[in-house]
Parts: C-alpha cells; sequence; structure tokens
C-alpha cells in the first residue's frame, strides 16, 4: 500500500510549479479500485479543496491510464477561482493532441478580450472533470494560433468544437448553458 | 568556496550566500493592455450606445469590462473598434469593410451582441444598469 502512495507522490513533484494539492487525487487514484480500499480516507484530509462530492469512479479508471497526471488534472490555488484548469492546446501541439488523441477531444476557441469566453470557461473546466479518463478538454488562443482556427471555419467566438479520431464531430458557437454541452458531449463518449 | 577570516587567532570558514534558484514562471501573460484613453473612449460609447439602444449591460460586469478593453485594443491597432468575439482571417481589411465595427449590423439591425456587451431586457443575463465606471473595468479584469 505504502508502495503504491509513495509512486504516486513522485508524479506531482517532477513537475516545477505544479500545486502539492494535485496529490490527493493522484494518491486516491492510485489505489486500485479492486482493493476495496475507501479512497474517501485521503481526500477528507484536504477539505480545503472543492473536491468533495466528485466521482472518483472516473477519476480512478482515468489515472491508471493516463500518463500525463499532472499535466491534465492539476489543481490550481482556489484565489484562481478555478478548481481545475483547461490546458491549452497550440498550433505545435495539435496534431498530437487533437488528432492523435485516442478519446474525443473538447476544444473551446477562445480569445483574450472576449468576454462570453470568461463564462463558459469554468463550465469547461467543470466539464473536463465531470468527463475525465472519457473526454479530454483544451482551449485554444485564437490569437495565438489563428491558423488553425481559420482552418476548422471559426467565427463567432466562443465557439466549442468536439473532435473524434481527429474529425471534427460536432460545434457549438457561443456561450451556450452547461446543460446544452452536455448534450453534445453526450452523443460522442 | 568559502571566505577565510580569523577571530582570536581561530580561522572560522564562512559560508558564501547561495542564491536560491529562481523557478521559472509557469504561465507568461502576453497580451496587451489598451490605454486608459481608448478604454475611456470606449466606455463611454458603450454607456451612450445601451442607453440609445434601450439595452443593458450584463449581470457579470466582468464581461462588460473585458469586452469594452476588446474594443479599446483594436481601436487602438486597427483604427476601427472591431468586434473582439469573431475571428476573422484579415483584420485590417474587416475594419476597413466595416460590417463588425461596433455597433456591428447584427446590433444595430436586430439588437443581437453575441459579445454580450448589449443585452435586451428579456435576456437572461441582461443587468439593470447602463453604466460602468473606468474603476469597475479596471478592477474586474485586473485578474486577467
Amino acid at each position: 500500500m505504502a508502495a503504491v502512495v509513495l509512486e504516486s507522490l513522485s508524479v506531482p513533484r517532477a513537475r516545477p510549479g505544479s500545486v502539492v494539492s494535485s496529490t490527493p487525487r493522484a494518491m486516491a487514484a492510485a489505489v486500485p479500485a479492486s482493493l476495496g480500499y475507501p479512497p474517501a480516507a485521503l481526500i477528507s484530509e484536504f477539505k480545503g479543496l472543492r473536491v468533495a462530492g466528485r466521482s472518483l469512479r472516473v477519476s480512478l479508471a482515468a489515472r491508471r491510464t493516463s500518463g500525463r497526471v499532472s499535466h491534465r488534472g492539476a489543481v490550481v490555488c482556489e484565489a484562481q477561482n478555478t478548481a481545475v484548469e483547461v490546458p491549452d492546446v497550440t498550433k505545435d501541439t495539435w496534431q498530437s493532441l487533437i488528432l492523435d488523441s485516442d478519446k474525443p477531444v473538447m476544444v473551446e476557441f477562445w480569445a483574450p478580450w472576449c468576454g462570453p469566453c470568461r463564462m463558459i470557461l469554468p463550465v469547461i473546466a467543470k466539464l473536463s472533470k465531470t468527463y475525465e479518463g472519457k473526454l479530454n478538454c483544451f482551449k485554444l488562443n485564437t490569437d495565438q494560433s489563428p491558423e488553425i482556427a481559420t482552418q476548422y471555419g471559426i467565427r463567432s467566438i466562443p465557439t466549442i468544437i468536439i473532435f473524434k479520431n481527429g474529425e471534427k464531430k460536432d460545434a457549438v458557437i457561443g456561450a451556450v448553458p452547461e446543460s446544452t454541452l452536455i448534450t453534445s458531449i453526450e452523443k460522442f463518449v | 568556496m568559502s571566505i577565510q577570516s580569523s577571530f582570536a587567532g581561530v580561522a572560522l570558514p564562512l559560508p558564501v550566500a547561495v542564491v536560491p534558484l529562481r523557478r521559472s514562471v509557469s504561465l507568461i501573460r502576453a497580451k496587451v493592455e489598451p490605454s486608459e484613453k481608448t478604454v475611456e473612449i470606449m466606455r463611454k460609447f458603450s454607456e451612450q450606445y445601451a442607453r440609445r439602444s434601450e439595452t443593458y449591460f450584463c449581470v457579470d460586469k466582468g464581461v462588460t469590462s473585458v469586452v469594452i478593453k476588446g474594443l479599446a485594443d483594436h481601436k487602438e491597432t486597427l483604427g476601427a473598434p472591431l468586434c473582439p468575439c469573431r475571428h476573422y482571417d484579415d483584420k485590417a481589411a474587416e475594419a476597413a469593410q466595416g460590417f463588425w465595427n461596433c455597433p456591428c449590423v447584427p446590433m444595430r439591425e436586430r439588437k443581437e451582441c453575441h459579445c454580450m456587451l448589449f443585452l435586451t431586457p428579456d435576456n437572461d443575463f441582461a443587468g439593470r444598469e447602463q453604466s460602468i465606471t473606468l474603476d469597475e473595468i479596471k478592477v474586474s479584469t485586473s485578474n486577467l
């Protein structure tokens, strides 16, 4: 048991700047479900974070297969108003993160001075946690990577596109409510 | 490397101060801010146009502030307040053409503002205000 815990502890430490608070989720996830050991006991020590009530089943399945633990699921200090950060994708990482992804991917095309983008970013962050392991979520800055935005015919911002097997499957335009996004996501996960 | 000093004939090695290795900042913000003068111009325009079109600002003034700054940014870089919530292949050409210059044609014709800057009273996100101060703009965009 101790060996399993220690192994997961080393993962977030490897990346400088990552917050230690990512540890509890990694710790909980490293415990195999078959052991029946209640991971809630590990989680409860970190009550300061808004991690309570999350579906642990999803994160358990995710952590075992995902090699990039700290990259996608890093928990950021609450002072920034989001518990989870949606990672960025650029034109350089587009091929590997989106087109070659084995899971469906949801990409939010945003711009720095777009007001509605600010409104839906927490929603995207929340959905990325809800569908962890089943759906990857990224955001793309259209000012920094305009070629990708033009390639996919982005006009109105924000636009959310769901990709599967490297193909654009569905596009949602505008700052829509969470339920609309869930309806779209459910078609592909 | 230690500095030798002596005190009462006894050599004492003094530790050299070690500068802690500086961690690289993981997040770099490359956004350029529009000047306060232009933000003020767009703020006044927004208030005036909201009154004239009988529309209201969003309940979340952060949205309003971000859009106003976006308009100011485009006004400074392109000469015209191009809509910040759209993607363009050629921004300069679009600014010259004028369809998406704020107030854009959809707004002028149908009061449709997808930036959520000017909201009709029936919109779920519409507040009751048609004014916003420069301080409000500064405060709500200070964490960006």
